[in-house]
This record gives structure tokens, sequence and C-alpha cells, in this order.
């Protein structure tokens, strides 16, 4: 019987590469007309002076880099992206880290906690910013109204909180956080699950007390997870033009603008495809560094 | 069955006692004051609310419930650091001093409390438990999700609140002023085109998911079944197309977009979103149809299926939950994206629902704030809450490799 089916099987599999072509290609074929295309029209675009409204193109090679290059809003952007970029990950990699172990053990209602944790992660973008929008607004800000409750800023000289380059810049940062920490959480506390009980117990035995069995047995273990987070987070807060564009879109006087609101304010908003394009090609070698650190990644855990 | 030996019954200290029926009269001091002033409405409920929660860990304390023991530990650290920062940002500077010696005396009782709860009869009555661990826990937890969930319970306040109350900054803004209205949502769904909104968002969310099915069922089986080794590194493959984003291909497919003739058509957004919902889906899947037996399969060809025919009328109907997850996956993605809509669609009343609340709400420069929290409120939650129930699913999908259990 175990012959029998070995020998169907492999009868199955030999018959079969034409059905698997025909299952899996247009899938494929899909995903280069409108992934692999546009990523290379948009490096392509880069190199060009497309435009919204003519149809002509034509090569004129690293022009639009020079000119955006020389412009200081795209230094600014630039500068912008990879500070926030990292700003947000570190305290989102602590306040992540601490939750996911409050949350790791069952306790009564850790149902309803996990739900509004994640509340920002798993509702749209966009109306959790303007919720912040609300929160931060310049007269109505409850923050505001706290803090002259608290008597710790007068009435009348009020902080404009997204009005101040660095309260704006402070804010996005703020809300990139308030975004990736439930999301940075569901994954590490899928880390903390999978580690074998028994060497933290074995730890607990041998005396080790919270620090120790965190610091010098968990976060090790969870090495792989926590980068896997990391990536991730990086990925969502680097390409990400929402918060920006919904909270100040870029302002006051591009202080909080990223390469991807910038990238949209000249391609679509200025019409300049090309130069748009050409700034977000500048996102490409981070993605690609991304990608490689995540294939080598899969290769360890194939070899383990 | 295992309680062979009678353990000696826990004696309750004589402290515990007292502090139990201290709070048991303070529960009742606060019902008969709410009783005695007449307060109506929110004041009773919340007076009432009060009552049983003091009364309910009286008898917490009383019955040795251990849980009951944290949380009164937890609401006094909370008390004492209320009080020490109204000491400190208020009382002292504004030189109140009758106010700052009662906050001493407060902090000082409390303090007092919190020191007994910890004291070695009280422990050993509790099973011997320090009440610092799961205290600092649900600090912890209390914060966060504070923080986290805030912008949302925010939104609920503004969605019922009078415009006069909102607009009023002498107003304490965690009250309603003013009786609670719904203005606000009778605004949204007569005087907007929300309804219109969500129905375009549910149109393109669905359309989405068919696709998605269309283009990843196949794929990912074929993938994870038929064609060996490489059908893994394909899905690695695969997999990275999801890290390319929409803010680096959003300027070469508008002009597509335009050259197709589908600019301001939802049909664009049809076009291009299983861009962002088919590697992610596929990877997902290929995971799932691995987790399949083989032999299932063999066995439905044996009795005379086609390897497709199996596909169909076996393997499709016992993957429905990650079908289902996918499905799922699609439609919330649909709802949180935001580059490609704002790029392509222009017209008012085409727009998704993630676009047009914040760019067709506002006239001119007036904010309808309270129209604005109600249409943020009314979307996220069921996304949120269907997101929810899958995520366990997505995250596996993100840490595949990462964690081995």
């Amino acid at each position: 019987m175990a012959v029998a089916t070995g020998k169907i099987k492999s009868m199955g599999a030999a018959k079969s590469p034409l059905l698997g072509f025909a299952m899996f290609s247009p899938a494929i074929l899909y995903i280069v007309l409108v992934i692999g295309l546009p990523f290379v029209m948009a490096v392509f675009y880069a190199f060009s002076d497309a435009r919204i409204g003519s149809n002509e193109l034509h090569f004129v090679g690293l022009e639009n880099f020079r000119s955006i290059i020389q412009s200081p809003s795209f230094q600014k952007s630039l500068q912008n992206s990879i500070v926030f970029t990292i700003a947000s990950q570190i305290i989102v990699m602590v306040c992540a880290n601490i939750l996911a172990i409050a949350l790791e053990k069952p306790f009564r209602g850790r149902g309803l906690v996990r739900f509004l944790i994640l509340l920002p992660w798993v509702a749209p973008v966009s109306l959790g910013t303007i919720g912040w929008k609300w929160i931060l607004d310049s007269i109505y800000s409850v923050i505001t109204w706290v803090l002259v409750w608290l008597h710790l800023v007068k009435p009348f000289d009020t902080p404009m909180w997204l009005g101040e380059p660095r309260l704006a810049m402070t804010s996005v940062v703020l809300v990139h956080c308030w975004r990736l920490i439930p999301f940075s959480t569901v994954i590490l506390l899928a880390g903390r699950t999978a580690i074998p009980k028994e060497i933290p117990e074995a730890a607990a035995i041998d005396g080790a007390g919270f620090w120790r069995t965190t610091f010098q047995i968990n976060l090790p273990m969870m090495k792989p997870i926590i980068a896997v987070a990391l990536l991730f987070g990086t990925i969502f807060t680097f390409t990400d033009m929402t918060v920006v564009y919904i909270l100040t879109a870029g302002g006051p006087f591009d202080s909080t603008q990223t390469l991807p609101s910038f990238a949209f304010a000249t391609g679509i908003t200025g019409s300049d495809l090309a130069a748009g394009a050409a700034v977000s090609v500048f996102l490409v070698p981070v993605l690609v560094l991304i990608a490689y650190l995540m294939l080598r990644m899969a290769h360890r855990a194939e070899m383990a | 069955m295992t309680n062979n030996i009678p353990l000696p019954p826990v004696k309750r200290p004589l402290g515990l006692t007292i502090l139990s029926a201290l709070m048991a009269a303070g529960a009742a001091a606060i019902l008969l004051r709410a009783v005695i002033v007449h307060s109506a409405g929110l004041g009773l409920v919340f007076r009432s609310v009060c009552a049983l929660l003091v009364a309910g860990i009286a008898l917490g304390l009383w019955k040795l419930w251990n849980s009951a023991r944290v949380f009164l530990f937890f609401l006094l650290v909370l008390e004492i650091a209320g009080c020490l920062l109204a000491l400190f940002l208020y009382a002292l500077r504004q030189s109140q001093t009758r106010l700052a010696i009662e906050l001493v005396v407060i902090v000082g009782l409390s303090a007092f409390v919190l020191w007994f709860l910890q004291t070695l009869d009280v422990r050993h009555a509790f099973g011997e438990a320090s009440a610092w661990p799961n205290t600092v826990k649900a600090l912890v937890l209390t914060i966060f999700t504070g923080l986290l969930a805030f912008p949302f319970f925010w939104m609920a306040v503004a969605t019922f609140k009078e415009n006069l109350d909102l607009y009023a900054t002498e107003n304490n803004p965690f009250l309603f002023n003013l009786e609670p209205t719904l203005e606000h949502l009778r605004y949204l769904f007569t005087q907007t085109e929300y309804a219109q909104w969500l129905l375009n968002t549910a149109w393109v969310g669905l359309a989405v998911v068919a696709i998605t099915l269309l283009l990843a069922v196949p794929a990912a089986y074929a993938l994870a079944r038929l064609t060996g080794r490489w059908g893994e590194r394909l899905g690695i493959a695969i997999f990275l197309t999801y890290l390319v984003p929409p803010t680096l291909l959003f300027i070469p497919l508008s002009r597509v977009v335009a050259i197709l003739g589908l600019q301001d058509s939802l049909w664009s957004l049809v076009l291009v979103y299983p861009s962002i919902t088919v590697p992610f889906s596929i990877w997902l899947l290929m995971g799932f149809f691995k987790s399949i037996p083989k032999e299932l399969e063999d066995a439905a060809m044996v009795d005379g299926l086609t390897r497709f025919g199996a596909f169909i009328k076996l393997v499709i109907p016992i993957s429905t939950s990650g079908i289902l997850t996918v499905v799922i996956f699609s439609f919330t993605l649909v709802t949180q994206e935001f580059v490609y809509a704002v790029t392509f669609i222009s017209p008012k009343a085409k727009q998704m629902v993630g676009v047009g609340v914040p760019n067709f709400l506002v006239l001119g420069d007036v904010y309808y704030w309270g129209a604005l929290m109600a249409a943020c409120l009314i979307a996220s939650l069921p996304v949120a809450f269907f997101y929810n129930l899958f995520l366990d699913r997505f995250i596996a999908g993100f840490t595949v490799g990462a964690v081995k259990g």
C-alpha cells in the first residue's frame, strides 16, 4: 500500500509541471506587470523629463538628481526620513519589549486589553492620524488643556504642536511610534511564547532574578524575532507618507517633510513626475538592504 | 484529590479584617452621600460605580483573593503618584498650604496601607506572593493601553459633543458640559458623501478580495506542492515584492492608470490594490497548504480525481480558514491604503473612506471636528475588530523562519 501511494505520488509530480505552471503564472504575470514594471519605470523616469499632461519622454541623464540634491527641501526630507525612522524604531523597540513582557502571561481581560492596544495598528492609518490631528489642534488640543490645568503652561502662550518645527517633528515621530508599537508588540509576543519554558525556569532555579533572565536569556534568544520586528518597522516608517501628509503636509517650512511625502509633493502635486521618481528612488537602497538582511535570516533559518 | 494532607487553615490577619470593614463602610458612605445630595445622571452613575468598586475590594480582601489585593495595591500606587504630582505641580507652587497638608496626609496613609499589604502576615495569608510584580504589570498595561487607545476614546467623546461644548476652551474637555448630541452623525450621513465613500470602499474591497483569491490561491498551492525546491525560492521572491512600497510605485503607476484611461475611476484601485495583497496572501497560503498532508490528495487521486480536481474538491474546502484569513487581510488592507487612493482619484463622490474623510470633510479651512471624529470612529472599529480576530495568523506570516514553535 505504502509503495503504491509512493508510486502514484511520483507519477502525479511528474505529470504536474504544466499544471503547476498554469496555476502560478497568472499571479507571477500580475506581479511582474504591476510591481516589477512600475519599479523599472520609476528608475527610468528618474533619468527622464516625464511630466503630468505631456506624453513626451526624453532621456536627461543625471539632470533630475543634480537638481533635487541641491534643493534644501530634499536635503531636509532625506535627513528627516532617517531621523524619524531611527528615533521611532528605538522608542518602539523599548516600549514593545516592555509591553510584550507585561502581556505574556494570561490574565482575565487579556483579550480586551490586547484589542485596545492593537487599535492603532489595525484601524486605518489615515483615520487614526486625523484623531491625532484633533488631539494636537492648535486651539482645542486636549494636551494643551491638561497642561494649562496643571499650571505648566500659560493659557495665552500655548504650544503649537504642529506649527513649530521641533514640536511638529516630535509629534510625527510619536505618531509613528503610536502606530508601530502594537505591531512590534504582537511580533515580539509571538517570539516570547516560542522560547522553551525550561530555560528561564532553570535560570530561576539557579537564582537568576527578573533582570538577569530578561537581559541574559530572553532578549538574546529573541534576537531573530526582534530583527523581524525591526526590519518591518523600519520599512513601514521609512516608506510611509500618510502620517506626515495628514498631520503636517510636510510643514512648517518643510521641517517634517520626508522622502515619500516630498516625492508626492513634487511628482503629483507639482506635476513633475521625473523629479518625484528621482526622489522616491532614494528609497531603494534601504529596501535593498532590508531585503538582503531578510534573505540572510531566511537562509539561516533554513540551515538550522 | 491531591490534597491528602490537610493544610492548616489560613488565618486572616486582624489588620486585614479591619481594612475590609473600613472599605465596606466607605462604600456605604459613598452610596449614602449619592442619595442624600440627590445626584442624578452621570454623577449618580459615577458614584455608584465607585461604591461598587470599593465594596468589591472589601469583599475580595475579606475572602483573601489575591487579585483584590493587587488591585488595591495598584490603586494606591496610582493615588500616591497623583497626589505627589498635585503636590509639586500645584499645591506648593501656588502656596496652597491646606491642600498641601491634605495631600501629604493622603500620601502617608496610602504608603502605610501599601506597607501593610506587604507585611509577612498578609503575604502569608495570600500565599506568600509579593504584590509588586503584578502591580507593575498592571501599571504598565494601564499606561500603554491608555496612551494607545486614547485617540479612539477621544474620537468617541467628540462624536457625541455639542459644538458649543467642543469649542469652549474653558470647559473641561473630559466631561459632557452640555447634553450629548447625535447632530454630528446626522450631519455626516445626510449632508456629506460619507455613506457613498463607505460603499465605494466596500465595493473596491470585495473586488480586490475576489481578484486576490483568484490569483493567490492557485499560485500558493502550486508553489507549495508542485514545484519542489523552486517553489520555496519563488515564494520568498514573491514575499520580497511585498516590501516594495506604494510610495515607490505610485508615480509610474499614475502614468499607467492615465494611459489606460482609468483615472478618477475606482477600477484603477481594483487593478492596482492586488499588488499589495497578492504577495503576502501567497506567502500566508503557502504555509497553510504545506500543513495539509499530501496523502489526502494522493488518496483522492487514486479515487479518480485529477490533480486539479483534488485541489478544487478537496484542498480548498479544508483550507477555508486560511482562505478566510486572506479575505480579511485583503479587505482591511484596502481600507488602510492611502497613497494610491489619493493619487489616482480626485472627484469627491468617488473617494475611498480613508482619503475622503481627511481631504473632503474639511470645507475650506473649517474642520467639522465632531463629524470628522465620528467618521473616523465608524470606519475604524469594524475594520479593527475583524483584523484583530485574524491577527495571530498574519503575525505567523511575518515571523515564518524566525520563530520555530
